[in-house]
């Protein structure tokens, strides 16, 4: 069966069956989606299919016969960053990093749906299936609401800046 | 490793053909209850009934509401009426767009009371062919059965609460649904024993048409089911919370008179 994976058109030999994320990692190489728990719980597996957020862990490769995908390799390299990520850099939102591709999908997605400035509980709202067990989730929601702003390109002074600069 | 024969029905007739009496058959609506068991290697079908192209994702809002088995539980949510599009909108972002009513129904998801309150009817195939059913006696059943669609009237009003499900497990710690219909005021529950799926509270009913309060016809849900212990929740627990949380549906929808 054929996949449009980050705009390439892709074959793919899986049994139809098998979850969009190992198609994915094991199959096409992408790492980019992470397997975290693998029953759809905690958001980090989420890639878009024609441009909607979706679990890849959950998505049966032999339903989307033909789908546009996009994973986080898609969206920029060290540089040339999205919006998105250039606010996630900004702003400190990742940690350990294992959540981020999940969140920058979701929030790239989010930011395209409704096109403007977003408030703070779209945000939680739309974000509500990633699991972060980092960062508490605020500097999260900074990056993405800065990142519907188009408020990128000045990286924020970090706490220990702060500090330094008070002392 | 065993085979297993996929199939992928384009139209409902073919899906009801392939499905016949369901015996060893999985049927895979969106996925987000089957391939994560098949992942973990907790399922091994045999016949995989993939229902994504079958078109059985069918939504008419006339008089009757008509929901296709594969419609999402976002699609839901857009044009349902309380307490059900409360209920489709618990599961997150993701999982709403895909996740559909026929799986939802089928597994403890949080439509089922929400179904009940409202008088909604499944139309089904299995052995014996087509029938269409109360949502309560379809799932009181034992055999297989492959949802063709739910249909239910609009109420006057209805309200949804849950006791907060934890994000990882499929259902709520307590869901009640409440729902003004013509014939008077109904009330599901679910989520009060591990294995049980949502039933009618046709005490609470009884005593709110007898002229009862909202507290005092709440307390009657005890009569209704019997709340169990599992890894979430304490039937202890669950004893204390149901009459309050029946209590505080029918406040509010009192209130929204």
């Amino acid at each position: 069966m054929k996949l449009v994976v980050n705009g390439k058109e892709r074959l793919v030999a899986a049994g139809p069956l098998t979850p969009l994320l190992h198609v994915l990692r094991e199959e096409l190489g992408l790492v980019g989606a992470k397997a975290g728990c693998q029953h759809g719980s905690c958001g980090t597996c989420t890639v878009l299919i024609d441009g909607e957020p979706r679990r890849s862990c959950l998505t049966p490769v032999g339903a989307i016969e033909g789908a546009s995908i996009t994973t986080a390799e898609a969206l920029g390299d060290p540089a040339n960053l999205s919006v998105v990520q250039a606010a996630f850099d900004e702003h400190y939102a990742a940690q350990c990093g294992f959540c981020t591709p999940g969140m920058l999908l979701a929030a790239t997605a989010l930011i395209e749906r409704k096109g403007g400035a977003l408030e703070r509980d779209e945000v939680v709202e739309a974000l509500g299936g990633h699991y972060c067990r980092c960062t508490g989730y605020v500097k999260i929601v900074d990056a993405v609401v800065a990142a519907s702003r188009g408020e990128t390109g000045t990286r924020a002074p970090s706490t220990l800046e702060i500090r330094a600069a008070g002392s | 490793m065993t085979t297993v024969e996929v199939t992928v029905p384009t139209s409902p007739g073919e899906a009801a053909e392939l499905f016949g009496d369901g015996v060893a058959v999985t049927v895979v609506g969106g996925g987000t209850i089957v391939v994560p068991l098949v992942t973990h290697g907790q399922l091994h079908p045999v016949h995989a009934l993939m229902l994504h192209a079958s078109g059985l994702d069918e939504l008419v809002d006339g008089d009757t509401l008509t929901v296709g088995a594969t419609v999402t539980l976002a699609r839901l949510a857009e044009i349902a009426p309380e307490p059900l599009a409360t209920a489709a909108r618990i599961p997150d972002l993701e999982i709403r767009g895909q996740g559909t009513v026929g799986g939802n129904l089928h597994t403890g998801g949080d439509l089922q009371p929400a179904l009940i309150a409202l008088g909604a009817c499944v139309r089904s195939v299995g052995a014996g062919g087509e029938r269409i059913e109360p949502v309560e006696d379809f799932l009181a059943g034992s055999e297989p059965r492959l949802v063709l669609a739910v249909e239910l009237e609009r109420p006057l009003a209805g309200v949804y609460l849950e006791q907060r499900r934890t994000h990882s497990r499929t259902y709520a710690v307590l869901s009640v649904a409440v729902a003004r219909r013509d014939d008077g005021v109904h009330v599901a529950v679910g989520g009060f024993a591990e294995r049980a799926h949502a039933v009618a509270c046709p005490s609470v009913e009884r005593a709110l048409a007898g002229g009862a309060t909202a507290r005092d016809a709440a307390a009657a849900v005890l009569e209704d089911v019997v709340p169990e212990d599992d890894p979430l929740a304490s039937a202890w627990y669950r004893r204390r919370v149901l009459p309050v949380l029946v209590a505080r549906a029918l406040e509010q929808l009192e209130e929204s008179r």
